[in-house]
């Protein structure tokens, strides 16, 4: 065996990993032209951004009416919504990536590393679902 | 000259440059300046963005230091985005460096995962928590904070030394139990190095205040991790380096999702500096061969020292 090699679950974290955030940014990029090529309209037209992007974020939810938390996936018509797709496929990368070899430390019988990453995808999901910040 | 003369000097000639923008313009004229380029056509913002952060990307390569740790500090004094939204784009700009650089780190054995998964679960819990205070408080108290932090990091650059090999003579209980060791193939000097670490849990306890300060002012914590991971841990300075990069990709995450969910991620900011970022860290590792590292880091670092000082003076309500 060669003792070089980095673990079973390290290599399939890194492929997973790689798998994920390569396909999280291209959907961000397509999200983006289809946001700022006007494709579909805005929910808050983006010339109206700068207006808007001088305010605190309450301020700014306030006066463009725009959605928090999970609110904004029923709003998939609007560009800006579909701007915020490859957004939230990024930060949820990491999560993704936990859940997929979560298997691999049961497989090995390694409780503590299990243990951690089962409470790592809590933490994730928690941050994730918005209820921590009451959204 | 030694580095300090040569950062003060750097520092003099940026404060110079920035007073003559002031008198050409008065204090008034700035701000007006800051008022007409909200008026500037929308699709100029995305364009300049990704220049600016395009050659941010550069820099930061060849000066070694981390993308993320500039761009909040440096964007938040020379654009008009509110603090809110450049922290929420800071981190996706960190998150997406981290998301890149990860997966070769592991596959080369270079980051480790055993090594960072604790100290992961520990600083993202935190962030999330950093996340939540930095978007409570008033910008005014954030950007002082912010500002004080900056120059401290400054600091910590200018000062911290690094050890690329540590020594650990014997493994701590906690490390042990989570068998946290490896070994790697060392180019520099051709031979396997054998490593293992001790003091975890006083690691542990700093990834607690490193993991709030990455949530609260969206920067990456490559400044902290590293030196806690090498020099409190003992972990090889290679390793400390790309671990600190892989765990940025989890720390990071946590804290993004309370700065999406509270709306203060706006696409047309966030975007084009991931893009720039990323795009000007490719082509920085390119030149890195031909730069010369040391003169470009200490330009970035007083770059870095006066955007500090302005975040802090605008706190304060000296300047601007």
């Amino acid at each position: 065996m060669n003792k070089l090699k980095p673990s079973e679950e390290q290599l399939r974290f890194a492929s997973v990993l790689q798998t994920i955030s390569l396909g999280s940014l291209g959907i961000l990029l397509i999200g983006f032209v289809v946001y700022v090529s006007g494709i579909l309209p805005s929910f808050v037209p983006v010339s109206k951004i700068p207006q808007y992007w001088g305010l605190r974020v309450d301020e700014f939810i306030e006066k463009a009416g725009m959605p928090t938390g999970w609110h904004w996936v029923p709003l998939l018509n609007h560009g800006d919504m579909v701007a915020l797709i490859g957004v939230v496929l990024l930060a949820a990368t990491s999560m993704l990536s936990f859940i997929m070899i979560l298997p691999t430390f049961l497989k090995k019988k390694d409780t503590s590393y299990s243990v951690i990453v089962v409470l790592q995808i809590i933490i994730l999901l928690l941050a994730a679902s918005g209820m921590i910040v009451g959204e | 000259m030694s580095r300090w003369g040569k950062f003060f000097l750097q520092c003099m000639v940026l404060i110079l440059f920035m007073g003559v923008i002031q008198d050409a313009y008065g204090a008034e004229g700035v701000q007006e300046a800051a008022r007409t380029g909200a008026q500037l056509a929308w699709w100029m913002w995305p364009i300049i963005l990704f220049v600016f952060t395009f050659v941010l990307g550069i820099l930061a390569v060849v000066a070694g230091v981390g993308g993320g740790v500039l761009f909040v500090p440096i964007v938040s004094s020379f654009f008009p985005f509110n603090l809110d939204f450049v922290r929420g784009a800071g981190l996706l700009v960190a998150l997406s460096g981290a998301l890149s650089a990860g997966p070769g780190l592991l596959r080369r054995g270079l980051a480790n995962l055993r090594l960072a998964l604790p100290m992961a679960l520990i600083a993202s819990l935190c962030s999330i928590f950093g996340a939540m205070v930095g978007l409570a408080l008033p910008t005014n108290i954030v950007q002082t904070a912010l500002g004080g932090t900056i120059i401290a990091i400054v600091f910590i650059m200018a000062t911290a030394k690094r050890s690329d090999f540590p020594e650990v003579e014997k493994p701590d209980a906690l490390s042990s139990a989570l068998r946290i060791s490896g070994i790697y193939f060392e180019e520099s000097v051709g031979k396997e190095i054998d490593w293992q670490i001790h003091r975890t849990p006083q690691g542990l306890a700093l990834f607690v205040l490193i993991g709030f300060m990455a949530g609260m002012f969206g920067l990456g914590a490559g400044w902290a991790n590293v030196p806690v991971l090498n020099l409190l841990m003992g972990a090889p300075l290679k390793i400390s380096v790309a671990t600190s990069v892989f765990l940025l990709s989890i720390t990071d995450s946590a804290a993004a999702w309370v700065y999406v969910n509270k709306g203060a991620v706006l696409p047309l900011i966030a975007v084009p500096s991931i893009l720039g970022m990323m795009m000007g860290t490719r082509i920085g590792v390119k030149l890195l061969a031909k730069a010369k590292p040391k003169a470009v880091k200490w330009m970035v670092v007083s770059i870095l020292f006066l955007a500090g000082l302005r975040a802090l003076l605008k706190g304060l309500g000296i300047w601007g």
